[in-house]
């Protein structure tokens, strides 16, 4: 080694020496150093150290690998309702409110105009008993309850029709509300799910699930629902467990500053991490 | 399958393929874990970074244009999450740093300054590793570790091949001196830096 070598380039000259980077002259300044010679050997231990950790426990990949194709498997098993769907849904309820409305007007027009027609009392209806003759009335008396009927039948078809929608639409809502829970895959995200939830307001209030499905529509952490699990603030998530996605209520612990995963369907607790 | 390079296994695996992806994941795994381990510290820490790196390799997946090495951007994602889960665990309470699984036992006292045989223990590497700066450490792991070139850790770490070079040589040095062998050169046994001791100075 030359009397002007700085440690950095001693460090340099052995790190570059034990890498195989170094040209000949290198090579033979460091074998004719006793000291840079150590320094070799003291690295080339360290570096044999290093690379030799103990591998991790078959459960512990297996854990991994499970959980990283449970995120891969995610998209396919919460399906999104192809917004086009959803969007001629909406168009179709729409076009048929007004429609509805209007034949639900003619039907009950059509029904006071009848209740009218057969009021003994008005004199007009009189006169227009006059002018029809029995045969006539005749045909009309059992007639009426076939009109009501039709009636009664065109409403129900409306009613069921607008119900089918209202399915439609509630179900595109609950696949878009499905989809929009986050997903958390690990202990790291559902603390930092958590932590966001603690920035949110806290507007706990009772809740059913459609209310739940609204409020996941959105996609941010809500606080707006009371569990049956957890009675302070609470929001839905999927969450990773040993590979499987499980529907959970997320709450804060603030006493422990932890976020805490229960199982949605038995509130039982299924993670509990640090908060970031 | 296993005749598939990585590349192979990428693609089909963005093509929706699971069984490439379960494939190049179990291919990685072990070293992606080791690199974690190094980086992050305890065994706990690092299974739950390597678990994040399986998943940001699957979320990643979709934006990987093949541009880079499989391994590099692997090792990208590993190094990542590995920091990740070290500075979650700084901010973390005391309390919280907890290895289950480490026996009681191998608990080593630096100050008893305990010297094992010449095949490391490796808590003494684990806390003179610990106790390198990161740069360094991240560095010195790519290269030893993961056994990546210096042209593929300038590309994960997006620095110079210089700075590459000169961040494995300090950290190398520091390792050594940590670990007492500097001190003594022909001690062929390494011995737990004491906590108080300072920490090599940086350039």
């Amino acid at each position: 080694m030359t009397d002007h070598a700085t440690d950095a380039t001693r460090e340099e000259l052995v790190r570059a020496y034990v890498d195989g980077d170094l040209d000949e002259p290198g090579r033979a300044e460091i074998e004719a150093d006793p000291g840079l010679q150590a320094d070799v050997a003291a690295q080339r231990e360290v570096r044999s150290a290093l690379a030799g950790s103990e591998p991790p426990s078959h459960a512990t990949r297996e854990r991994a690998i499970a959980a990283a194709l449970a995120v891969f498997d995610a998209p396919a098993a919460a399906p999104v309702a192809p917004p086009s769907a959803s969007l001629a849904s909406r168009r179709r309820a729409r076009w048929w409110a007004p429609a509805a409305a209007a034949a639900i007007a003619v039907v009950i027009a059509g029904g006071t105009i009848a209740v009218l027609t057969n009021d003994p009392d008005d004199e007009g209806s009189a006169d227009q008993e006059t002018l029809s003759d029995d045969a006539g009335d005749d045909a009309v008396a059992p007639a009426a309850p076939a009109a009501t009927s039709q009636d009664e039948s065109a409403t129900m078809t409306l009613a069921a029709t607008a119900a089918a929608e209202q399915e439609e639409s509630a179900a595109a809502a609950a696949a878009t509300a499905d989809a929009a829970v986050p997903t958390l895959a690990s202990p790291a995200e559902l603390a930092a799910f958590a932590a966001g939830l603690r920035s949110a307001p806290m507007a706990v209030s009772t809740a059913s699930a459609g209310d739940e499905a609204a409020s996941a529509t959105t996609g941010q952490p809500t606080t707006t629902r009371l569990s049956s699990c957890a009675p302070d603030a609470v929001a839905l998530a999927d969450l990773v467990v040993a590979g499987e996605v499980r529907r959970v209520v997320v709450r804060v612990d603030e006493a422990r500053a932890e976020a805490v995963a229960l199982d949605a369907a038995t509130c039982d607790e299924l993670q509990r991490v640090p908060l970031p | 399958m296993s005749a598939q390079g990585d590349h192979e296994l990428v693609a089909a695996a963005q093509a929706g393929d699971r069984v490439a992806l379960d494939s190049l994941l179990r291919r990685h795994y072990d070293l992606v874990h080791a690199v974690c381990r190094r980086i992050a510290g305890g065994s706990r820490d690092a299974d739950d970074a390597a678990q994040e790196a399986m998943i940001g390799i699957v979320r990643g997946l979709p934006r990987f244009d093949g541009r880079s090495s499989v391994t590099t951007w692997m090792y990208r994602i590993a190094t990542n999450a590995a920091l990740d889960e070290l500075r979650r665990r700084t901010r973390r309470p005391a309390l919280h740093v907890v290895h289950d699984d480490a026996p009681a036992g191998e608990e080593v006292d630096p100050r008893a300054h305990r010297h094992v045989d010449a095949v490391v223990d490796r808590l003494a590497i684990e806390a003179a590793l610990e106790r390198l700066p990161e740069d360094f450490r991240v560095a010195v792991v790519l290269r030893d570790v993961a056994d990546l070139d210096y042209g593929e850790i300038a590309d994960v770490l997006g620095v110079p091949l210089g700075t590459v070079k000169s961040r494995i040589a300090r950290g190398r040095a520091q390792l050594v001196e940590l670990l007492g062998n500097r001190v003594d050169p022909g001690r062929r046994r390494m011995s737990a830096p004491p906590p108080d001791d300072p920490t090599p100075s940086t350039p």
